[in-house]
Parts: structure tokens; C-alpha cells; sequence
């Protein structure tokens, strides 16, 4: 009688998983069919998009088309561009904002909460909005038409969701283990050196990853803030070559892989950190 | 400390904001991009919007501006090309933060340059001009763009419109090229019935549609009137306007226009186009270059004609729509005035020549001595178009003043999607402001 | 111990410079944002003070109000259908389901793509003549239902939100997979033993205690709404006649198409203060609760 009951729930159990895992399934295929099928018309020339079978795998895998897009213009300047302004505004939000996130939630001082409220208002900013203040602030500062006219703003506009994070996670850390330290003789610096920011290298992952996605795809300031050719970043060039090649799907969509590519790559090596961070930091948004 | 951080604050606050806003205040004279560089020799920026290879001048455009500069080793050009929606957006951000660069592509002698001739943005450059440059431009130019007796640019092409056919297309479905606006009807419907796209519009960018509604109404009232109602909008409300956007809205609901219209943007509407998608465009000369492309499905079976005159309307095929409008500004805060005058008549000359013979829009320059044999049968039809012109009338939307235009493209989405009555139309159209030209 | 963490220099040291550029990068534009939304300008020749002339024209502007309705509209479409099903992956995916690494990576990896690049993905798929979707319509005998979905003003205005509501629903997925897993799992077993059912589990314990971090969500999908641009400016422009029209469009064309600048910046001072006002209205909400 007990075996009936068991075999039971167990068949109920089995039938739910199976719903349960064809849902997600479809929900998986809505979520990365779109992708997959953005890599397909990038092998594809325009008969095959146009008219053929417009869902599957491409029937000659047309290469040429990357080519196409990476001989266009300056592909490669345009992606150092876009690695250099990156990675100097990643590194300099990681400083800026770890720092800021634990002073304002982990020490004692009066104006901390306003400060945070202050920093948080930068998420709520339009920044088309932004545009020509901005522009003439860079153009007194004398940093038009240089890389730094990119990631200046970058960073700043990086703050607020990085301290956002960062404080969420320090606020999670127990209060004995700086204490602890400071017993020890560590300093403020030590303490927060060697002791905050191992602890905390989650969200750290978590800060590099967002503040990548909007550097590197960032395009009003990108086009605004530079013109010589030799600056500009990718999704400039890209927009330019969508302008170029509006009717030849193909090499549009391969410029659109090259772009997202190595996202897609930097996500799947910071993965596992990233959503440890967010496991771990989570609750104490 | 709390008071050393307050104090610091505030000082940033305050030299960032005087900073800014004092730059708002327009044409200050601060430090500009051109300069001398070690060698002694001048340098120039130009910004274009020339950008990709459907725009033939974004291949003429470094060729010319590498000879300027080999040939000129003391004024050295540097060009940087953006497109279309953010060049338009870059050049007004700059302008009004007052950086910009010595040259650049103005769109249109009306609402988009014209604020900035009045704010003194831009340089004027009639003393610059000798009677020798102006003899070289073509009859009619040197009035042409002259504001209040002023020049402050040079024409570079002359583009007008006209309506593309697919003649191919037209075979097929047994259709004659229309003349009149009955045999308009005629060819939509025969079209339609071979289950051919009769006309392509791509009204998500709105202008495409205006040119139709426009020349419709140029057709329909005539051009003197329509100038006429450019200076008194209330003009626009008289029976001529309303049967325009009749017939605008006739030829809607008999299917001449993609379905898609409202979804397809000019530059797909061009695809389509070359791509044998549709029997019918209206546009201007610009997209010859792009349908003799070697890339282009329609290559050699398409036919370029005036647009089809009305039996009950008061233009003539011999009424142009378009002109010379569009050329490159020196603005006001250039170091080197006399250099970039020379540069600018340099290269409006240089590419208004070669760009014609490029395919990139008819001549607003002298062209006697050049050999024309190369040139597509597209251009020399439109050529022999413009040799019949007996008035021009430019883009509407440069003619009216900017919010004006946005609303006047506004009104034939609407009039195209029958959101409103051509009589509704018109009397909205009669609360636009009057143009600031001088027509 | 107490004066290490009240170490003014190491706060000074830590703070000031992120605050210099804050300041000088953030602030100081969004104040003079607001000074010209005060003033009759076009963004060229010298404006005149006209104090809230701006803001009065704005809420007397059909097509201003139409923008602010759409926005209203999509964070409800956000609040209402994005969140909810994100929760639901959430819940499955906490439960130790079979693949849920795997789901969570790829649930996630839209959140990863460019704007622009969705933008264009998305314009693609909608397509009336060649997209996936009419094609797919078509493929299972459905071909009646295919339309041209960007361009008519009955389905534009959803055919925009999607690819949004597509591209960040891994995000709050993430966001609240995370929130509960950090839930004790004391917790479970108690209610396991108890006898409630995993329904029951989930409503009374698991979702009570995700509350911060679907204020989180909220609050995010919320500014997101109000602030979204670069995804509408690209596939329909705010056409086809307005149907489309969000405050950021419309704030863009005013400035950038007709030189209204001070109303633009009206607009754009309105979406601060829309976003502000929302936020801390949720954060009420959730303290009351």
C-alpha cells in the first residue's frame, strides 16, 4: 500500500517535470531562437533571406559576408577603440565605485545617506537629455575628440548602478570581520584592501559585466563627442555600415555578430561570478 | 572636513555651471579645433555626411580633398563623414555649444540652416566671391542662393524630383507610363491587378510621403500658388489644396502605396526599389547612382519621367520640385575665413562637377568641356528634365519653418493612413506658420 | 574602532573624487537641463525666460500626453506581464529544476546585446515582407494573421515593447532566482514537513520574503520604462502617427528636429521627476506592505 502511494506521487512528480521542462524549453527557444537565427542570415546573401527558407541553417555558409563587414571602413581601429575606452571605464568605475559604495554604507559619517540618494538620482537621467550640457562641460574641460571624452562620461554615468551593487553587498558583510581586523592593527585602507574587497570580488564581476555592456554599446555620446575617425568605437562603425548596407541583410547581420560576439564570450567566462554576485548580493538590494 | 568637501563642491558646481552656460550664449570665440599645427600650415575640418557606399560622393569626397591637400601643403582639410539622423544631431549639439567645425554639409537653405544664419553662426562669404567663380556656376545659381543679397554657401548639385518607373514592371501588367493623372489611376489599377506593388513609399522617415502630397499639390495649384501660400498660410485652406489631398488620399485607397509604407524607411524603400519590388518611386535624382549599381535588380529597365500633370490642375510637367539647395557653410568661428572660402569653393566646384558625372546629382556648376558620355541614361534624362524647367520649388520641409515641416509631414501620415479628410488637412494646414525666405 | 570608520580623511579620499566627477559629468547637466526648460530657446540665439510656460505647454500637448499614456502603458506592461513571468522562471529554476544552469544562461544572455543591435534584430523579425515572424505566421497556415506589424497604429505600439520586454525579462529572472535562492533553506524543510504544497510554498513563504528584491525589479523595470529610447527611436521612430510616441522620442525630436530646446528639456526634466516621484512611491508602498 505505502509502494502504491510512492509509485504514485512518483508518476505525478515525473508528468510535472515534464511540463515543468517543456515550459523553460519554450521559453529558452523564445529567448535564443532570435540569435541563433541572426547568425544564420549572417551566412545568408539576400535571395536566400529574401525568399528561400528564411527559418534554417543557411544552405552555403557565405563567409564572405565577414569579411565584407570587417574590410568595411576601420573595423579593427574601431574595435580597439572600443576595447581601450572600455576597459579604461570598467577599471576606473571598479576604483571609483567600490570605494564610494563602502565608505557611504560601511562608515560613520553624516551626509552618507545623501550622498547615496544623490548618486542613485544618476540612473533616472535621460542622457539624450544630457547632451549638450555635457558637451560643452567636456568642451571647457578641453576633452572633445579625445578617448577621454568617452570614458569620463562613461564612468560617471557608471556610478551609480556599480555603487548601487557594490553597496547592496558590503552592507551584507558582518560587521565582526572589520572589527576584527582593525583589532589586528589594520588600518582603514588594509581593512578595505585586503580584507572588504576579496570578499566582495563577486560583485565586482557583476559591476565589470554592466558596465561593459554600456560602454561598449553605447552610441549617442560615441557619435556627439567624436570626430576623427581614429576614435570613433564600433557601434559608430556599425551603425554606419547598417546605413551602408540597408539592403543586403547578409553583411548587416554579420556586422551585428561581430559586435556581440565577444560580449556573448566575456559573459560566458564571467558567468559563473556574475551569478554567484547575484545569488549572493541579491537579498540585500 | 565636512566644511572643506562643502566648499569644494560648491566650486565645481559653480565654474561647471558659469562654464556651461556661458558657452550656451551662441558664437563664442573660444579656441577652435583649426589651428596651425608644427609645420606652420593651416588646418581645416570638414564634416560631411557622406557616409557609405550608396552616397557616391563618399567616394569623391577624400579623392578631392586628397588633391586639395597635396596640392595645398599649407591648408591642410581633415574630413570626418557621420550619418544621416546623428550627423544632424552632431552639427546642431556642436553649433550650439559653439565648437563647431570650420566647414560642414548644411542641409537645405530653410529650416535647418536658416536659425543659424540668424544667429550669426554662420559666415557670410559674398565678399569672398569674385565674378570669376560666379561665372563658372550655372545660369541662375549666383541669385539662387543668395539670402537677403547675402551668400553664405555654395550650390554643389542641383537635385530635382521625378517619378521612377519600372518599365519591366509596367510590361508585365500591361500598363502604360502615365502622363496624366487618369492614366495614373489607369497603370495603379492594371498593376495592382498583376499583383505588382504600384508605388513605394517609405513613410516611416515621413518625408517620402510629403514629396508625393507635395507634388500633387504643385500639379494641382501650380507653383505660383503654392508660393503664394508659403507666405500666407491661410492660403493652404482654398478648394485647389483640398483637391490635392483628394487625390492624395484617391490614390491611397486605390492601393498605389505599399501596404508596408508605414513601416518601410527611405532607405528600404530604395531596396525595394532596386530590387524590383515596385513599379513606381517619386524621388530625386539622387537615387540614379544606386539603381544603375551594379548590385541593383532593375538596372537599365527603369525609366525616369516628369511627374504626370493633372487635366483639372494648373501645373505644368515644366514646374520643378527641387533645386539647388544643399551645400557646405564655413562657420563663423573659423580661424582662417579666407582659407576656408577658398577651400569651400574648391571643393562645391570640384565635387558639383565630378559628382555629376558620378551620378550623384545634376550640376549646379558650368560643365562645358566635360565629357558627359558616361553618364547614365537616368542622368541625362533628368538633365533634359531640368532644361525644361520653367520654375523651381524646393523641399517643403526646408521651405517651412522647422516645427512647420515636422507638422506638415505630420499631416499627410495622416492624410495617407485616412486618419483625417483633405478638407481637415487643409485647414490644419492653414495654421502653419509663414516660411522666414525669401521665395 | 570607531574613529577607523569615521576616519574623515579615508572618507574624503574614498568619496570626493567620485563626487567630483559626478558632479561635474552628471549633475551639472541635468541643473542646467533644468534651467533651460525655463526658458523659450532654440538651442541657438539667446532664450528668454518664460519660467513653467514649458511644462503648462507640455501638459496641454495631445502629443505629449499620448507620449506619457505609451510610457504609463509599457511600465505596466512591464510590471504586469514581464515581472510575472520572470517570478515564475525564478520560482522554477530556484527549485532545483534539471538544466538550471543552462536555463540561466540563456535566459540571460538577450540582456547582453546591444540596443542597437536588438533594435535592428527585432526590425528585422517584424518585417512586413520578408520578417521571421510573417514568414513563421505563414509556415503553419496562419498567413492571415501576418501584417505589417511596425507600421499600423494598432499593433505598433506592442510590436515596440516586446523586444524590451524580451530582452530584460533574464534580467529580473536573474535578479529574482537570486533572491530566492538566498532564502534559508531551514525554511522549506519546515514548510515541506508541514505538508504545504509547493503553490502554498511559493505565495506565503518564498515570495514574502523575495520583497526587497522585487522592489528592486519594480523600481528597475519601472525607470526603465520611463526612460526607454534607443529601442523605440530605431525600429518606428514614435510613428506610425505618434501611435509609438514615448517622452523620450518625443523629447529627442523636439530638441534635435524643430529647436524647441527649453521645451525638450521640459520633457526631460519631466522623466527625472516621473522617475523620481515613481520610486519613491514604491518604496512606500513596500514599507506600508
Amino acid at each position: 500500500m505505502k509502494t502504491a502511494e510512492v509509485r504514485l506521487r512518483k508518476k505525478t512528480t515525473f508528468i510535472r517535470n515534464i511540463i515543468i521542462q517543456a515550459f523553460l524549453i519554450v521559453v529558452a527557444i523564445v529567448q535564443i531562437y532570435p540569435l541563433i537565427w541572426l547568425a544564420f542570415f549572417s551566412l545568408k546573401d539576400n535571395s536566400e533571406i529574401f525568399s528561400g527558407d528564411v527559418l534554417g541553417l543557411p544552405d552555403k555558409f557565405l563567409w564572405s559576408n565577414y569579411s565584407k563587414a570587417l574590410s568595411d571602413g576601420n573595423v579593427l581601429t574601431y574595435f580597439f577603440n572600443s576595447v581601450l575606452v572600455t576597459s579604461i571605464s570598467i577599471l576606473l568605475v571598479l576604483i571609483l565605485s567600490s570605494m564610494t559604495g563602502y565608505a557611504i554604507t560601511r562608515m560613520n559619517w553624516k551626509l552618507s545617506s545623501v550622498t547615496m540618494t544623490t548618486i542613485l538620482l544618476g540612473m533616472m537621467v535621460p542622457i539624450q537629455a544630457t547632451l549638450l550640457p555635457l558637451f560643452m562641460v567636456l568642451k571647457n574641460l578641453h576633452l572633445l575628440n579625445t578617448y577621454w571624452s568617452l570614458i569620463i562620461p562613461y564612468v560617471a554615468f557608471g556610478i551609480p548602478m556599480a555603487v548601487f551593487i557594490l553597496g547592496s553587498f558590503y552592507k551584507g558583510i558582518p560587521r565582526e570581520m572589520e572589527e576584527s581586523a582593525v583589532m589586528d592593527g589594520c588600518g582603514i585602507y588594509r581593512t578595505f584592501f585586503s580584507i572588504i574587497l576579496p570578499l566582495v570580488r563577486p560583485a565586482i564581476a557583476t559591476v565589470a559585466i554592466f558596465t561593459f555592456l554600456s560602454c561598449w554599446n553605447e552610441l549617442m555620446f560615441a557619435v556627439t563627442f567624436i570626430n576623427k575617425e581614429s576614435y570613433q568605437t564600433l557601434t559608430v562603425g556599425m551603425m554606419s555600415m547598417v546605413g551602408t548596407y540597408i539592403t543586403q541583410w547578409g553583411i548587416i547581420g554579420a556586422g551585428l555578430m561581430i559586435t556581440t560576439l565577444p560580449t556573448v564570450i566575456i559573459y560566458l567566462v564571467l558567468n559563473r561570478q556574475v551569478q554567484q554576485s547575484m545569488i549572493a548580493g541579491a537579498v540585500k538590494g | 572636513m565636512k566644511a572643506l568637501l562643502k566648499k569644494s563642491m560648491s566650486l565645481v558646481l559653480a565654474v561647471g555651471i558659469a562654464g556651461s552656460l556661458a558657452a550656451c550664449s551662441a558664437g563664442s570665440s573660444e579656441g577652435k579645433s583649426a589651428d596651425k599645427d608644427a609645420s606652420g600650415s593651416i588646418k581645416l575640418t570638414l564634416w560631411d555626411q557622406s557616409v557609405g557606399n550608396t552616397d557616391p560622393s563618399a567616394k569623391l569626397l577624400p579623392e578631392i580633398i586628397e588633391k586639395w591637400n597635396s596640392e595645398h601643403p599649407d591648408i591642410q582639410v581633415d574630413r570626418s563623414g557621420t550619418t544621416g539622423e546623428q550627423y544632424k544631431t552632431k552639427v546642431k549639439t556642436s553649433l550650439a555649444a559653439g565648437e563647431a567645425p570650420d566647414l560642414f554639409y548644411g542641409m537645405g537653405g530653410g529650416s535647418f540652416m536658416q536659425p543659424y544664419i540668424e544667429s550669426g553662426n554662420v559666415l557670410e562669404i559674398s565678399s569672398y566671391l569674385t565674378d570669376d567663380i560666379k561665372s563658372k556656376m550655372g545660369p541662375g545659381m549666383a541669385e539662387a542662393i543668395e539670402v537677403d543679397g547675402k551668400i553664405y554657401t555654395l550650390p554643389v548639385y542641383t537635385h530635382i524630383a521625378n517619378l521612377y518607373v519600372n518599365t519591366d514592371l509596367f510590361n508585365k501588367a500591361g500598363a502604360k507610363v502615365p502622363t496624366t493623372y487618369t492614366e495614373l489611376l489607369d497603370a495603379v489599377e492594371k498593376l495592382k491587378a498583376a499583383d505588382i506593388t504600384p508605388a513605394l513609399i517609405g513613410e516611416k522617415d515621413r518625408w517620402p510621403g510629403m514629396y508625393w502630397y507635395d507634388i500633387i499639390a504643385m500639379r494641382q495649384a501650380g507653383n505660383e500658388a503654392v508660393i503664394e501660400a508659403f507666405k500666407d498660410p491661410s492660403k493652404w485652406d482654398s478648394p485647389e489644396f483640398v483637391a490635392a489631398a483628394t487625390k492624395m488620399q484617391e490614390l491611397a485607397k486605390a492601393g498605389a502605396f505599399n501596404s508596408s509604407m508605414f513601416s518601410m524607411s527611405y532607405d528600404e524603400m530604395l531596396g525595394a526599389f532596386n530590387a524590383g519590388n515596385g513599379a513606381m518611386m517619386f524621388q530625386a535624382n539622387w537615387v540614379n547612382a544606386g539603381i544603375e549599381d551594379p548590385s541593383s535588380a532593375v538596372k537599365g529597365n527603369v525609366q525616369v519621367i516628369p511627374f504626370p500633370t493633372f487635366e483639372d490642375g494648373k501645373g505644368k510637367g515644366t514646374e520643378i520640385f527641387g533645386g539647388a539647395v544643399d551645400g557646405f557653410y564655413v562657420s563663423n568661428t573659423t580661424k582662417h575665413p579666407k582659407e576656408a572660402v577658398e577651400f569651400l569653393m574648391y571643393l562645391s566646384e570640384q565635387l558639383g562637377t565630378q559628382g555629376y558625372l558620378a551620378g550623384a546629382g545634376l550640376p549646379s556648376w558650368n560643365i562645358d568641356g566635360l565629357d558627359t558620355s558616361s553618364l547614365s541614361t537616368l542622368d541625362t534624362s533628368a538633365a533634359d528634365i531640368m532644361k525644361t524647367a520653367t520654375s523651381f520649388i524646393a523641399w517643403w520641409d526646408n521651405i517651412l519653418p522647422a516645427d512647420s515641416a515636422e507638422t506638415h509631414k505630420n499631416l499627410i501620415a495622416e492624410l495617407l493612413a485616412e486618419e483625417i479628410t483633405p478638407e481637415e488637412f487643409c485647414k490644419q494646414m492653414a495654421q502653419l506658420k509663414p516660411t522666414e525666405l525669401k521665395l | 574602532m570607531n574613529s577607523v570608520f569615521s576616519n574623515k580623511k579615508a572618507i574624503m579620499i574614498f568619496v570626493l573624487p567620485t563626487l567630483l566627477l559626478f558632479c561635474t559629468i552628471v549633475l551639472i547637466p541635468i541643473v542646467v537641463s533644468a534651467y533651460y526648460s525655463l526658458l523659450d530657446w532654440n538651442g541657438i540665439s539667446k532664450g528668454t525666460f518664460i519660467g513653467l510656460d514649458n511644462f503648462t505647454q507640455m501638459f496641454q500637448d495631445p502629443r505629449a500626453l499620448k507620449s506619457i499614456y505609451n510610457s504609463l502603458l509599457f511600465a505596466a506592461a512591464s510590471i504586469f506581464i514581464q515581472l510575472p513571468i520572470s517570478l515564475l522562471l525564478a520560482l522554477i529554476l530556484a527549485s532545483s529544476v534539471k538544466g538550471e544552469g543552462f536555463y540561466r544562461t540563456v535566459y540571460f544572455l538577450p540582456v547582453l546585446i546591444s540596443t542597437v543591435v536588438v533594435a535592428q534584430l527585432w526590425s528585422k523579425i517584424y518585417n512586413a515582407d520578408y520578417g521571421l515572424l510573417n514568414t513563421m505566421l505563414e509556415n503553419i497556415g496562419l498567413s492571415s494573421l501576418a501584417q505589417d506589424w511596425l507600421g499600423q497604429k494598432d499593433t505598433a505600439l506592442a510590436a515596440s515593447f516586446i523586444p524590451t520586454l524580451w530582452q530584460y525579462m533574464g534580467y529580473h529572472m536573474l535578479l529574482m532566482y537570486a533572491g530566492a535562492k538566498s532564502i534559508s533553506q531551514d525554511i522549506f524543510e519546515a514548510a515541506k514537513m508541514d505538508g504545504a504544497s509547493r503553490m502554498r510554498t511559493a505565495f506565503a513563504i518564498t515570495i514574502p520574503l523575495m520583497k526587497p528584491i522585487l522592489k528592486v525589479c519594480l523600481v528597475f523595470s519601472v525607470i526603465g520604462a520611463f526612460k526607454v529610447f534607443d529601442l523605440i527611436y530605431v525600429l518606428t521612430g514614435g510613428g506610425p502617427l505618434f501611435s509609438t510616441e514615448v517622452p523620450s522620442t518625443l523629447m529627442y525630436t523636439t530638441i534635435f528636429g524643430t529647436y524647441q530646446y527649453g521645451y525638450g528639456s521640459a520633457i526631460s526634466v519631466f522623466i527625472i521627476l516621473e522617475c523620481l516621484i515613481v520610486t519613491v512611491l514604491i518604496n512606500k508602498f513596500f514599507k506600508i506592505e
